[in-house]
């Protein structure tokens, strides 16, 4: 821990260099990081609100709740599993944590939701309004990035071994939008699915970005709970796993 | 002393017919045969070596003598198999010249990403900011994307950032001076330098440049340590060697 910290300007440089090569070269440059969600937006409000007409008041707000953080989570795994073998020269050449790999993935994703929230929060503001529960916006993404760095640590680490995890991890993310209440509201699904729906830790999480954005309301004290419980035991499980391979890492690559 | 190894062993695992994919698999099943070959290779056995305070300890052998293995290992990239390495103070592996190098980042840029991976923080890195750039002779190329540099130039810049590490021990693998004639005459008048204020382990083909820098060596052959003392010594036994073999 004490380590990491020595070595957080190289952190800070790693994302920083990820998030500046994205658009290096482009004539609008770092503009893009914001053109992207708004064009996401614009395109989900033509589609859903003009076009297919979902009778659910504030449909694209409801979407949007759910779709950011879901992206940030699928970028941050799609990412990982590969982001070890990716940077096997430096893991090769130089000494420093290695810890600092994935948290760097997973933090540069963080970067981009927090652009796309930039764009986000304004037309929440001119639609709906902004309510006091968005101050409670900060303590959920902590949490969020936590459970999504504890599977990161996980995923990066084992992909070392069996380099099919990469792909059976798409395909597993791909399912797993649709049995995440992200399009949907939980309320659709039948009660009988319900305790499936549970299971599934992006559940949790979802309802609470929903409650916060959509519906204006502080997450319940079981919710928090729950996510607390889904951090701790990803967080533990990923972190145990890698510090187990990770002296292999430079023989492995 | 600053760096002791005790007892330093370190095996890979050689894969002959490592089959990864799961067709393969089956088929080798099917033969009967469903385990992979795996030999246990040594490419270091029972080292034992001190480096002292400011000594430049030379390692030369033949290839694949376990050389720059020792090195990683002293560096903790690699861990060993058995034995303990004990160390004080910061390390700096130089095993190869730009690392983490982005061909689309600035000079600038690259100093401040490549010196970062060596653990130095944004102040350190500030304050070493112009004697790296002065030294390299980049200063109107600084904010270039490193892509248009030459190798010589690109060279340049990565091995002027390694000086500004300041470790306590310098691992060097094979790189004692890059560019032309002229730089590579004022890499050496550096080397000269730093030699009186640091420790540094040396791996190198070069005798003469070992001849010149070393004050002891070690001639590691086959993962073991054949002989060692100094440079004029232990590079007539590496020469006696080679002249027996042949």
């Amino acid at each position: 821990m004490k380590e990491l910290l020595n070595y957080r300007y190289l952190l800070f440089n790693l994302v920083y260099k990820q998030v500046k090569l994205k658009y290096r070269g482009s004539f609008l440059g770092f503009l893009w990081s914001l053109l992207n969600p708004l064009s996401m937006i614009i395109v989900y409000t033509v589609a859903f609100k003009y076009i297919i007409r979902i009778k659910m008041e504030n449909y694209v707000i409801f979407l949007l709740a759910g779709v950011l953080p879901w992206s940030f989570v699928v970028n941050s795994l799609n990412m990982a599993t590969s982001c070890i073998i990716d940077n096997g020269n430096l893991i090769k050449k130089v000494f420093f944590p290695r810890e600092i790999i994935p948290i760097s993935t997973v933090a540069f994703n963080l970067v981009q939701l927090l652009l796309a929230y930039i764009v986000f929060v304004p037309i929440l503001a001119y639609w709906k309004g902004l309510s006091l529960s968005l101050a409670f916006l900060p303590v959920l993404l902590f949490l969020h990035f936590l459970f999504t760095l504890g599977l990161s640590l996980l995923l990066s680490a084992v992909t070392i071994y069996f380099r099919d995890i990469k792909h059976l991890v798409e395909v597993l993310l791909m399912l797993a939008f649709w049995v995440t209440p992200i399009i949907y509201p939980l309320s659709m699904v039948p009660e009988r699915f319900h305790i499936l729906m549970w299971l599934n830790p992006m559940t949790v999480f979802t309802l609470a970005y929903q409650k916060l954005i959509y519906s204006g309301q502080f997450p319940a004290l079981p919710a928090i709970v729950i996510m607390l419980l889904w951090v701790i035991g990803a967080y533990v499980i990923g972190s145990k796993t890698f510090a187990w391979c990770r002296p292999k890492f430079a023989e492995e690559v | 002393m600053v760096a002791r190894i005790e007892g330093i062993s370190k095996y890979f695992f050689i894969r002959h017919n490592r089959s990864y994919f799961l067709k393969e698999r089956a088929i080798a099943l099917l033969k009967g045969n469903f385990r992979e070959k795996k030999e246990m290779f040594w490419a270091l056995r029972n080292i034992n070596l001190e480096v002292k305070r400011g000594e430049f300890l030379g390692l030369i052998g033949p290839n694949g003598s376990g050389k720059s293995t020792l090195l990683k290992l002293m560096a903790g990239i690699l861990s060993p198999s058995k034995g303990k390495i004990f160390i004080e103070g910061r390390v700096a592996p130089i095993i190869e010249l730009g690392v983490g190098f982005e061909p689309d980042l600035t000079g600038t840029e690259n100093i401040y990403l490549s010196a970062s991976l060596y653990g130095l923080t944004k102040k350190e890195i500030q304050m070493n900011y112009d004697e790296i750039v002065r030294f390299s002779e980049l200063e109107d190329f600084i904010d270039v994307p490193i892509k248009n540099y030459s190798t010589g130039m690109q060279m340049r810049l990565a091995f002027s950032i390694s000086l500004s590490i300041d470790p306590d021990i310098f691992l060097i693998d094979e790189i004692l001076a890059v560019g032309d004639e002229k730089f590579q005459a004022k890499c050496f008048e550096k080397m000269e330098e730093i030699k009186k204020k640091k420790t540094i382990v040396f791996v190198s083909h070069d005798m003469h440049a070992v001849k010149m820098m070393c004050d002891r060596v070690c001639l590691l052959v086959k993962g073991k340590i054949l002989d060692e003392g100094p440079p004029e010594k232990v590079i007539d036994s590496y020469h006696k060697l080679i002249a027996v073999e042949e």
